[in-house]
């Protein structure tokens, strides 16, 4: 019975670190990064070239950066996280089986002794860590713009109160790590759509639209009901890492929100990948 | 489950039986693999609906009457200090009001902004003279820091603090009385408003985590707009935790305001100290006795008269009182309707008609009696 399971771990271990070592030696995956980071920078230059007064009015935290570089990386973690954020995960989540069997690498990785359950554990785990990755980018690229370009000192909090800057880049680093945590129901229903065909695009192009469709869905006062429910709810709550105290409670919830999807479309995702006939 | 994981281990020690064994997979084996996933779904209904369903089962507190519940709310003053998440929801039946773009004063619109919708604020009080009120917006947050006689307003969109300081004697507010006992203000109470209200005590509920009494307080007349009013009274501190407002034969309150979780751990003092960022606009206000602020509409010349009686009275400001835009207002053109002798403000509760002639008169009460009141 205990036998061959530490071997079976092992394999797994050695099966994920494969994973994200060619996850992470794809080209496209560092454009997605680069463009992630792009948008800190682009953000940066903007308001740094342009003289314009804040009013107050544009989005949220941009008319902050002037006084302070670090909210560079927060107007950009807040600016990513309804589209930029999921487009990638979408692509990478997407891709995780249909891109196999598109490949035909997918029978391949059947013959490897790992079982089918643990090839699609690695695959949402490779996944995961990029759901983390890109976030952490997002903020790294801001925060390297706002040392650049804009002064930095101590940060004013949503609540009016001012805290060191040490503070305040660990509340960033908590707002991406939300960020990451807000980003692995998508990625299980991405692992999940991917299981469904044998096109990529075509999984990463459902998983965008329903990131997309639970926003809308989150928009309609009608439903306001189901919204609690809804996959993008507690994506923007990642501000309210910004009020004195923070509120971790919404934290907690969007973990737990996260954990549900995970759950269903992880259970989902198993029930198809392991009853599939994979023929590529 | 020991079926499903023999199949798991046998994967893992002979490699080539993967592709063969989905082939040969019976058909019942292919129903269990799904199990999880019909599972996992109820498993998540259940552990989202038991807490809802024990919300549902109402607890059962000693029984009171109402002037006895009562008490119970004049001796919360008693109460050194809490903290906790209100939730304030409103289904007045106004139009949303956009907050940027053509159309909008961003003033009355932040002002209506409050009525509409569903705000959540968190609140901390340390006894009688400290509270700290933070308005939660979404990528926002207003504060309202009173500590004695200063009182801070911050508004993060904005980053302006305003600092308004009560020179005179005496706190700002001294409207709590404090010779008579609070079975005396109970009973003062009630037959104050025992002419036109009859006070119940209902069902008991739950409200953030704690039992509560239900206080209920129905107009007598039927010539309101107004059903009833519902208030939660912590059964064991007397501590209002939940209003609700509901029109007249409505099943949902029009207007409800309550705590979803609260603490009665004194807040650190701290919490009461505003220091204005440095990067803030900061302007100061000195507000003297006697020159409290009152209701924008209300001005300074004309004192606004009141017809009618108890829940079914009509305030009338005379056109003389009336900020002179208001009826050019776009906020206010956008939710007021023309009706015969004027534009009408039409909520589930409160009725607002603007005469043509400039008067203003508002009440709990149907459109029949504003535009009959009007002349």
């Amino acid at each position: 019975m205990s036998s061959p399971e530490p071997r079976g771990h092992q394999l797994g271990l050695s099966l994920l670190g494969t994973e994200i070592s060619v996850l992470f030696r794809r080209k496209r995956t560092w454009a997605m990064l680069a463009a992630l980071a792009a948008v800190p920078v682009l953000i940066g230059v903007a308001i740094r070239i342009s003289s314009a007064g804040d009013s107050g009015r544009g989005p949220s935290f941009i008319s902050a950066i002037a006084g302070n570089g670090l909210f560079v990386g927060v107007a950009s973690l807040v600016l990513a996280i309804p589209l930029f954020l999921p487009l990638t995960i979408g692509v990478v989540a997407g891709d995780t089986i249909a891109g196999e069997a598109s490949q035909g690498t997918l029978r391949y990785l059947l013959v490897a002794p790992a079982g089918r359950p643990r090839l699609l554990l690695v695959k949402f785990l490779g996944a995961a860590v990029f759901c983390f990755a890109a976030p952490v980018t997002v903020v790294i690229a801001g925060t390297l713009t706002g040392l650049v370009l804009f002064p930095v000192g101590p940060v004013t909090l949503l609540s009016g109160d001012q805290v060191p800057f040490g503070d305040g880049m660990l509340r960033l680093l908590a707002m991406a790590a939300y960020a990451g945590i807000a980003m692995l129901g998508l990625t299980a229903v991405g692992l999940f759509v991917s299981t469904l065909t044998d096109v990529p695009v075509g999984a990463m192009a459902a998983t965008v639209v329903l990131a997309v469709t639970s926003q809308v869905l989150d928009q309609l006062p009608q439903l306001a009901a189901v919204h609690p429910f809804l996959l993008s709810d507690s994506w923007l709550g990642l501000v309210d890492l910004l009020r004195q105290p923070p509120i971790w409670t919404t934290f907690g919830t969007n973990a737990l929100l996260q954990l549900g999807y995970v759950v269903v479309f992880g259970a989902l995702a198993y029930g198809r990948f392991t009853t599939r006939d994979v023929l590529a | 489950m020991n079926r499903i994981s023999s199949h798991g281990m046998r994967s893992a020690s002979a490699p080539s039986a993967v592709l063969r064994r989905t082939y040969s997979l019976p058909m019942q084996h292919r129903l269990l693999r799904w199990l999880p996933a019909f599972v996992a779904p109820v498993m998540i209904a259940g552990v989202v609906s038991v807490p809802l369903v024990a919300a549902a089962t109402p607890p059962s507190p000693p029984p009171k009457s109402a002037q006895q519940v009562l008490e119970m709310v004049a001796n919360a003053k008693d109460i050194t200090g809490f903290s906790g998440t209100v939730t304030q929801t409103s289904a007045l039946g106004l139009p949303s009001i956009p907050s940027v773009g053509p159309g909008s004063s961003s003033q009355t619109a932040s002002a209506l902004d409050l009525v509409s919708g569903t705000h959540t604020a968190r609140v901390e009080v340390a006894g009688t003279t400290k509270e700290r009120i933070a308005i939660l917006d979404s990528s926002a947050e207003r504060d309202v820091v009173r500590n004695g006689p200063s009182v801070w307003v911050w508004n993060s969109k904005t980053s302006s603090a305003t600092h308004i300081t009560a020179s005179g004697s005496g706190t700002t507010d001294s409207t709590t009385p404090t010779a008579t006992t609070p079975a005396a203000l109970a009973q003062e109470l009630l037959a104050k408003v025992g002419a036109t209200t009859t006070v119940t005590v209902d069902t008991a509920q739950r409200i953030a985590n704690r039992d509560a009494y239900t206080l209920v307080l129905t107009p007598k007349t039927q010539a309101t707009t107004i059903g009833s009013v519902r208030i939660a009274v912590d059964a064991q501190t007397g501590l209002p935790l939940d209003v609700q407002v509901l029109a007249q034969g409505a099943r949902s309150p029009a207007f409800e305001t309550g705590f979803t979780d609260l603490s009665y751990a004194v807040p650190a003092a701290s919490r009461f100290d505003f220091t204005p960022p440095s990067n803030a606009k900061v302007t100061t206000k000195t507000l003297t006795r006697g020159a409290r602020p009152k209701a924008p509409t209300s001005g300074s010349s004309a004192k606004p008269t009141v017809q009618g009686s108890g829940w079914a009275s009509v305030v009338t400001v005379a056109a003389s009182a009336v900020p002179s835009g208001l009826a050019s207002n776009p906020t206010v053109l956008r939710l007021s309707t023309p009706v015969p002798g004027g534009r009408l403000l039409h909520t589930a509760l409160v009725n607002v008609l603007l005469t043509s002639d400039g008067r203003v008169l508002a009440g709990a009460v149907p459109v029949s009696t504003l535009q009959s009141d009007a002349g």
